[in-house]
Parts: C-alpha cells; sequence; structure tokens
C-alpha cells in the first residue's frame, strides 16, 4: 500500500551533511502491524516523517497505492494526511484551548465539515476510547493516559489507512502503556487500520509481528511472529 | 479519494474557527481589541467633533442670510475711467440680470457726532428703509429711517454708539438732538444691539444712521452710494448670482466687487473641511498605533501557537487554511473592535457636543470611516502574522517545545 524506494535523507550542518538514512526501501501493507525500532537519533523519527509524507527525501521515492507522491503537491499531500493517515504523538499534541471532543473532530474542519457536525462525528470515538464522560474537559484536565486516548480517537476520525505514532507511550507510565498498546491492537483487529509504531523499547518493538529496525542509515526486517502477543 | 472542498466553502467554518479560537485567548484578544478600539474611537470622535464644530460656525454665518449680496465701490486700476456706484447702475444691473428683489444702497462717511458735551468721531451712514430688513436689524425704540423722510435731519443712532454718547442722568433717548458734523439730528430710533456682519463695511451698532437724502445736506459723502446691499430672488443661486453680477460690472469696465455670505460660508466649509481632515488624520495615527497591537499581538499569539499550527499542518491544513485562520483571526478582532470604538467615538463626540453647546449631529461617514479603516488596519496588520505562521515547516513546529 505505500512504498518507499531507496529513500535517503541527510541534513545539513554547517558546510558537511550529516546522513541520516541511506538508501532504505520497504512496504507497508494494508491492515499490518509494524514497529519502527532503533536508538535514540537513529533516524526512526525521520523515517516515520518521510513515510508520513511530513517530510521530503533528498533521494528516492514514495507511492501511495502505485501512486508516487515524491514531487507532488503540498495540497495534495495535506489531503493525504488529512484522509489516509492518522497521526498519534508522543507529546499528545491536542490543542489546549480545544475540549476532548473538538480535539477528535479537528482533521475533519480540513475537510470543510462544521463544527456541529464534527462533534457529531467525534463522539462514537470518544466512546470507544473509553472517555464519553470527558467530552468537554480541556486536555489539560485529563492524564496522560486520557490525553492519548483523545490522540488515538483523533487520529482514527476521519477512517484513515494508516496510523503513525510516534512513541505513543514514551510520556506514559507502565498501565497507561499498557492500555494504549493494547488500544492499537484492538482498533487493528477492528477496523483492519495499519499501524507503524516508532518506539526505541525492544519490549514495545517485539510485540509486532514485523519490526523494521533503524541503524546507521539503513534498515533490517525482522519478523518474529513468536513474539507476537496476539499469535 | 476525494479532495478537498473549496475554499469558498470552507470560509463560514473557518470563520467559525476564528471566533472560536479568540474566544479560547481571551486575554491575547482583549488587547488586541483595546488598540483597535481606541484607534476606532478616535477617528469616529474626531470626525464628528470636527463636523459638528463646522456646522456650528456655519449656522452663526447663515443667520446673516445667504441671499444677500454686497456691492461696493472698488479700487479701480489707474488710468482707467472711474464708473462709482450709482442707484442708476444697479436698476440696469437688475433689469439685466432680474434676479435682484430688494436693493439697500448706503452712503458711508466719517463724521463727529456729539451730544450734549461728549463727541465720538464714528461713521454716518446714508440709509433707506430697505435696510431694516437685509441688514437685519432691531429697533429697541422709535423707528427706522422711512420713505418719506426725505432731506429732513432725522436720525437712527446704534445701541454702542448710543451708550458711548450717553452720560449719568442724561441718556440717548428718542427725540433728543444730536449734532453730526455741523448739523443738528432729531434722534428717531435706537437699534437694538447687533452682531456685526462681516460682509457689510459698516458696523451698524457704532454708527448714526440718517435719510439717504440728507446726506446731500449734511455729510462729506454729499449722497455718493460707497456699497449697496441686494437681496436675490429666492430661487436663485447666491454664489452663481454673486458671479453673474461681478461680471456684468467688469464688462462695464467698473472695479466694482460683489460678495455673498454664501461665498464666505463656503470657503468656511473648505476651511473646516481641512480641519476635519487634519483631526481625522489624527484618529488614523492612533488607529495605526492600533494595529500595531493587534500584530503584536498575533506574532506573539503565533509563536505559542507554534505546535498548534504544526499540528494542524500535519492533520492536513495546507498553508492557506494558516493564512486564513489568522487573517480571519486579525479581522474579526478589527470588526469587534471596530464596532465598539465606533460607538464609544460617538459617545465622545455626544458629551463633547453637549458640553460644548452645540448641537449634535451623526454623521454617518464618520461611522463608516471608523469601521472601515480598523478593518483595512485589522487586515494590514494581520497579514505578516499570518503569512509567518503560514510558512511554518509542520516538521519543525512539531518539534517545538
Amino acid at each position: 500500500m505505500l512504498t518507499l524506494d531507496n529513500v535517503c535523507k541527510s541534513y545539513a550542518l554547517g558546510s558537511r551533511r550529516i546522513p541520516v538514512l541511506t538508501g532504505v526501501s520497504l512496504k507497508i501493507e494494508a491492515g499490518e502491524m509494524c514497529s519502527i525500532m532503533g536508538s535514540s537519533g537513529s533516524g526512526k523519527t525521520t523515517l516515520l516523517n518521510i513515510m508520513s509524507l511530513l517530510d521530503m527525501p533528498n533521494e528516492g521515492r514514495i507511492f501511495y497505492q502505485g501512486q508516487e507522491l515524491t514531487g507532488t503537491s503540498e495540497a495534495i499531500k495535506a489531503n493525504i494526511r488529512n484522509r489516509v493517515f492518522g497521526f498519534v504523538f508522543q507529546s499528545f499534541n491536542l490543542l489546549p484551548r480545544l475540549s476532548a471532543l473538538d480535539n477528535i473532530g479537528l482533521p475533519l474542519l480540513y475537510r470543510g465539515i462544521g463544527k456541529a457536525e464534527r462533534r457529531r462525528i467525534a463522539y462514537p470515538l470518544l466512546e470507544r476510547v473509553g472517555l464519553s464522560d470527558r467530552a468537554e474537559h480541556l486536555p489539560d484536565t485529563l492524564s496522560g493516559g486520557q490525553k492519548q486516548r483523545v490522540a488515538i480517537a483523533r487520529a482514527l476520525v476521519g477512517k484513515p489507512e494508516v496510523i503513525f505514532a510516534d512513541e505513543p507511550t514514551g510520556s506514559l507510565d507502565a498501565a497507561s502503556t499498557k492500555n494504549i498498546l493494547n488500544l492499537l491492537d484492538e482498533l487493528n483487529r477492528e477496523t483492519s487500520v495499519s499501524v507503524v509504531v516508532v518506539t526505541h523499547d525492544p519490549n514495545i518493538s517485539t510485540r509486532y509481528a514485523r519490526q523494521i529496525v533503524v541503524d546507521n542509515g539503513g534498515v533490517a526486517i525482522r519478523k518474529d511472529h513468536l513474539k507476537n502477543p496476539r499469535t | 479519494m476525494n479532495s478537498r472542498p473549496h475554499l469558498l466553502a470552507m470560509l463560514g467554518i473557518m470563520v467559525e474557527e476564528a471566533i472560536d479560537n479568540l474566544h479560547g485567548a481571551q486575554q491575547r484578544a482583549v488587547l488586541a481589541l483595546v488598540g483597535i478600539v481606541i484607534g476606532a474611537a478616535s477617528v469616529v470622535a474626531l470626525i464628528n467633533i470636527g463636523e459638528n464644530a463646522a456646522t456650528e460656525s456655519m449656522r452663526q454665518f447663515q443667520s446673516m442670510g445667504t441671499d444677500v449680496l454686497v456691492i461696493q465701490n472698488g479700487l479701480t486700476m489707474p488710468g482707467a475711467d472711474y464708473h462709482p456706484l450709482t442707484m442708476a447702475s444697479i436698476n440696469e444691473m437688475s433689469a439685466a440680470i432680474g434676479v435682484v428683489s430688494v436693493a439697500a444702497p448706503i452712503s458711508s462717511a466719517s463724521a463727529t457726532v456729539r451730544f450734549h458735551d461728549k463727541s465720538v468721531d464714528t461713521s454716518a451712514v446714508g440709509v433707506t428703509p430697505e435696510l431694516v430688513d437685509l441688514a437685519r436689524l432691531q429697533l429697541r425704540q422709535g423707528r427706522f429711517v422711512s420713505e418719506f423722510d426725505g432731506y429732513e435731519t432725522f436720525a437712527v443712532i446704534g445701541r454702542g454708539l448710543a451708550d458711548s454718547l450717553g452720560a449719568e442722568g442724561i441718556p440717548v433717548r428718542v427725540g433728543e438732538k444730536l449734532r453730526i458734523d455741523d448739523y443738528l439730528f432729531v434722534i428717531v430710533g435706537i437699534l437694538e444691539n447687533t452682531v456685526r456682519n462681516p460682509l457689510i463695511p459698516v458696523d451698524f451698532n457704532q454708527s448714526v444712521m440718517i435719510p439717504l437724502k440728507a446726506t446731500r445736506r449734511a455729510l462729506t459723502s454729499d449722497g455718493k452710494i460707497s456699497s449697496v446691499l441686494i437681496k436675490i430672488s429666492e430661487r436663485a443661486d447666491p454664489i452663481g448670482t454673486a458671479v453673474e453680477v461681478s461680471e456684468y460690472f467688469k464688462t462695464k469696465g467698473s472695479g466694482i466687487q460683489v460678495q455673498s455670505a454664501s461665498q464666505l460660508i463656503e470657503t468656511l466649509r473648505k476651511q473646516s473641511q481641512l480641519f476635519t481632515f487634519l483631526l481625522a488624520g489624527i484618529g488614523a495615527i492612533s488607529l495605526i498605533v492600533g494595529g500595531i497591537g493587534v500584530m503584536n499581538v498575533m506574532l506573539a499569539g503565533i509563536a505559542e501557537r507554534r505546535r498548534e499550527i504544526g499540528v494542524r499542518m500535519a492533520i492536513g491544513a495546507l498553508q492557506q487554511d494558516v493564512l486564513t485562520m489568522i487573517m480571519l483571526e486579525a479581522s474579526a478582532l478589527s470588526i469587534i473592535g471596530g464596532c465598539l470604538g465606533s460607538l464609544l467615538g460617538l459617545m465622545t463626540a455626544y458629551l463633547f457636543a453637549n458640553f460644548s453647546g452645540w448641537e449634535f449631529s451623526f454623521f454617518l461617514l464618520s461611522f463608516l470611516a471608523g469601521l472601515g479603516m480598523s478593518l483595512l488596519v485589522g487586515l494590514f496588520f494581520g497579514i505578516y502574522p499570518a503569512f509567518k505562521a503560514s510558512q511554518m515547516v509542520p516538521v519543525e513546529a512539531l518539534r517545538a517545545d
């Protein structure tokens, strides 16, 4: 469904260029769950940003369902991020002045859907993540785990095909971490949404059947069915 | 995959969003509002006060009568034929142009007026009965000069002059005699205090008036007409007629000058318009300062909302969406500020007029100018912050802490 072909990315540091990704090729299939694993600074977030069209590679190509996206307009990329992708961030990134329900509905704003309708569509997702009694709460009044549930609901509201989660449990305690990871597993089963989780934690990475390990600018794919808790 | 709706279709939703955002950032919004409110209020108040002041001074001039022209002997070029003003020339002009309804000739000369043992150097004026109406004179005692007075030595005296000539126990009264140069005159009337009309070369309050024909006997002016007040018919345009009369005398080769109250009022109106522009300019400066305040507040808000803008862009907002959002927020601030400020400005102008004893009139234009200018200022100063916000790269904005 989503294909990276020989992607390279480097950053300028003064006159030097620091290579981060050197010739990465990989595929994300519809409905699969996988992890992107690597040590701090290995380039796993850069890889995620490129996969999710938040950033563009210096070289190489990206395809979504056979359509090449490298070199397309920002409007097309924004539209794909809005309709095909969902985002979950380590620091939640909820808008502090919007209620939980309005935060969930936010992506629909950029589809031209009015506020009342956005709230109507968002409410079942708030229920699904178990926060129906927190609809009008501002993010500041929610716990870390609750904020991440709201963020996951926001990622789901547009019925995406892929959820990109960048260290989704990085700011959570052990109990919340377990809850959030279980929630992602459940959502994958219920809706067949693909889930790509970036983590530096091997215990989380090994939950998934397919692990993309980023190291030294390249990636290695590890398939480890035995460690997948679902099988 | 569906493409997104057209920007215009999204505008309503974006406006709703902008107002929600401002509502969420109350303190920031209130600060920006104050600047715009004060700016718009000064524009509206200053324009309104300026216009009210103009109307007020205009009203004073209009009380002189806009339908009166004053024709005077002017300077003639050396060597040119001298054509003094005469009643015959006025009648000819009247017949030619056909807009004159009443004419009142004046023959003015300086004279020494003596009453008992007091004497005053002033002007003695030969007049006809028509003057009462044209110069809007009012009598305090007795009567004015009449057409039956002929060459009689009757005098009407201005209130100011009467006060100067009278003394404790010997007031100037109707029936008393006074001496003008070498002739004795009987006082037949005393005028009420009159405000001097700047068009007429005589201050009736400080003059003594005698029948025009009597000037031949008594005064150095010897019956020569120095100026003529004419009242033009109601339908005629005062300024146009003044020009027409002036042209008429020019073709006759005489240096006769024509002035109308309307001309003065027109000059005054232009001056006060200038004055109003000046005031509006001062108001505009404070509005611009208010606009800079809006820009400041919007920029601070954008720095604070870096991450929010990053999130919005990540989940599908385009540069134009961010641009529109910030512009709409700035516009909403300016419209609300402009409305509140314009109302405040009107109230200020009303209070100012009230305390100055003027009549207050509402100038719609000032209200529209206040509103329009605050919207323009808000939009203008919203452009830079909006542009800055829209240029953010989502990856970098998301990284910000």
